[in-house]
């Protein structure tokens, strides 16, 4: 069971106790279901989830002392974890020195192996199109649609403004709207 | 799942047919999936020691593509935190081997350069000496060739006539070393000669007077 920690306490808790362990690995077991499915709806594989949410958390261990609260634990996960996975992205597609047309049908073609994969299903067509977005427009349609994030918090993790982030999530809608009418 | 009513007011607004009931997760997952996941997975990494950053993202990167999955492995979750932690110990420890080595190699470093300098400077006199004694032994036979050189140069260009005129004012045998040298030179007569006669003795005197 995830255990019920409030966040002020946790970090409380790490900044203050010999024994940081703990109050980490509460940490890490609030947000890590949260976290890792955001980052593996981005990086479509489980290894690669798993590579990113490490270093996530190996950030967060060494960064906690340091945090300042000004802003919310959750904002800052998040946008620790947006910012590993948007690199990591960024990494891979500069390793394998590919087309970005090329990519795309790398990402289409690893979610295709996926097990339970159903081109006729809704949900899969809806995968299949958020790959065809643009890679922040995919975490801001992804934080709302799934996450059901407040424009507010999101602008915090993205550092963009709300209005800004609204129109991109109905472009991102319109979008894939149109990908699974013709697809 | 249903969507907030927030969220389904949103898409209706902009016209959406997005669905509003979706399973968030449509990747499948087996029963249990959340709790047994982190132990599968701790023993997947387990093997893989990570101590940079650097080397965190080489063996991201290199890892290969042929291990596609579409499920959490078995207590997944349970054991990512310790997972984690492992890591971190890890880096620490690797960490502080390398400052450790660093250190040591600092500290034998300035002894060496310390050891050096003062070698160098102790030995510094007992090299410099024999230098000296030997610049200064040289200089002196210098000297002394020097002033040889320039007696036989004045003596040469004095002549018998006003050496003998030295000696014969600053030495005291002088005077009889000359007349030794003189009579030496002159055909004198024998004793008995002088006292044969009157006449023998008067000739003599004449001629030693008048030479």
């Amino acid at each position: 069971m995830t255990p019920v920690f409030d966040d002020k306490t946790l970090i409380f808790q790490f900044k203050n106790e010999v024994n940081k362990e703990i109050p980490f690995t509460n940490i890490v077991k609030k947000y890590q279901e949260k976290l890792y499915w955001l980052i593996r709806r981005l990086v479509i594989n489980h290894e690669d989830a798993n590579d990113v949410i490490q270093n996530v958390f190996i950030k967060v261990w060494k960064s906690l002392d340091n945090f300042r609260e000004d802003s919310e634990l959750y904002t800052w996960l998040y946008r620790i974890a947006t910012n590993e996975s948007l690199n990591f992205l960024e990494k891979q597609k500069r390793n394998m020195s590919i087309s970005l047309q090329d990519y795309e049908l790398y990402f289409t073609n690893k979610l295709k192996t996926e097990q339970g994969f159903d081109i006729t299903k809704i949900e899969w067509r809806l995968q299949l199109a958020i790959l065809k977005l643009p890679e922040k427009q995919k975490v801001v349609f992804m934080l709302r649609y799934y996450d059901e994030m407040p424009y507010e918090k999101m602008s915090k993790i993205l550092q963009t403004s709300t209005g800004a982030l609204k129109a991109s999530y109905h472009h991102a809608v319109k979008k894939i709207e149109d990908f699974i009418l013709n697809n | 799942m249903v969507k907030k009513v927030i969220i389904q007011k949103e898409l209706s607004e902009l016209n959406s047919k997005l669905p509003t009931d979706l399973c968030d997760n449509n990747y499948n997952t087996p029963n249990n999936y959340f709790t047994e996941l982190p132990g599968a997975i701790v023993e997947k990494v387990k093997g893989f020691d990570i101590n940079t950053e650097a080397e965190l993202e080489f063996s991201i990167f290199n890892r290969g593509e042929t291990n596609i999955k579409n499920v959490v492995p078995i207590n997944y979750f349970n054991s990512l935190s310790s997972l984690i932690l492992d890591k971190i110990k890890n880096k620490r420890l690797s960490d502080n081997n390398r400052k450790k080595k660093i250190t040591f190699i600092a500290i034998a470093a300035t002894c060496i350069t310390l050891l050096g300098f003062i070698l160098f400077f102790s030995k510094k006199d007992n090299l410099i000496q024999p230098l000296n004694d030997l610049a200064n032994s040289n200089s002196f036979k210098l000297k002394n060739l020097r002033n040889v050189l320039t007696v036989e140069n004045n003596l040469e260009s004095i002549n018998d006539e006003e050496i003998v005129l030295f000696l014969k004012e600053n030495g005291h045998d002088i005077n009889a070393a000359v007349i030794a040298s003189l009579t030496d030179e002159i055909l004198l007569p024998g004793m008995n000669d002088y006292f044969c006669d009157q006449i023998t003795l008067n000739k003599y005197l004449y001629n030693s007077i008048n030479q």
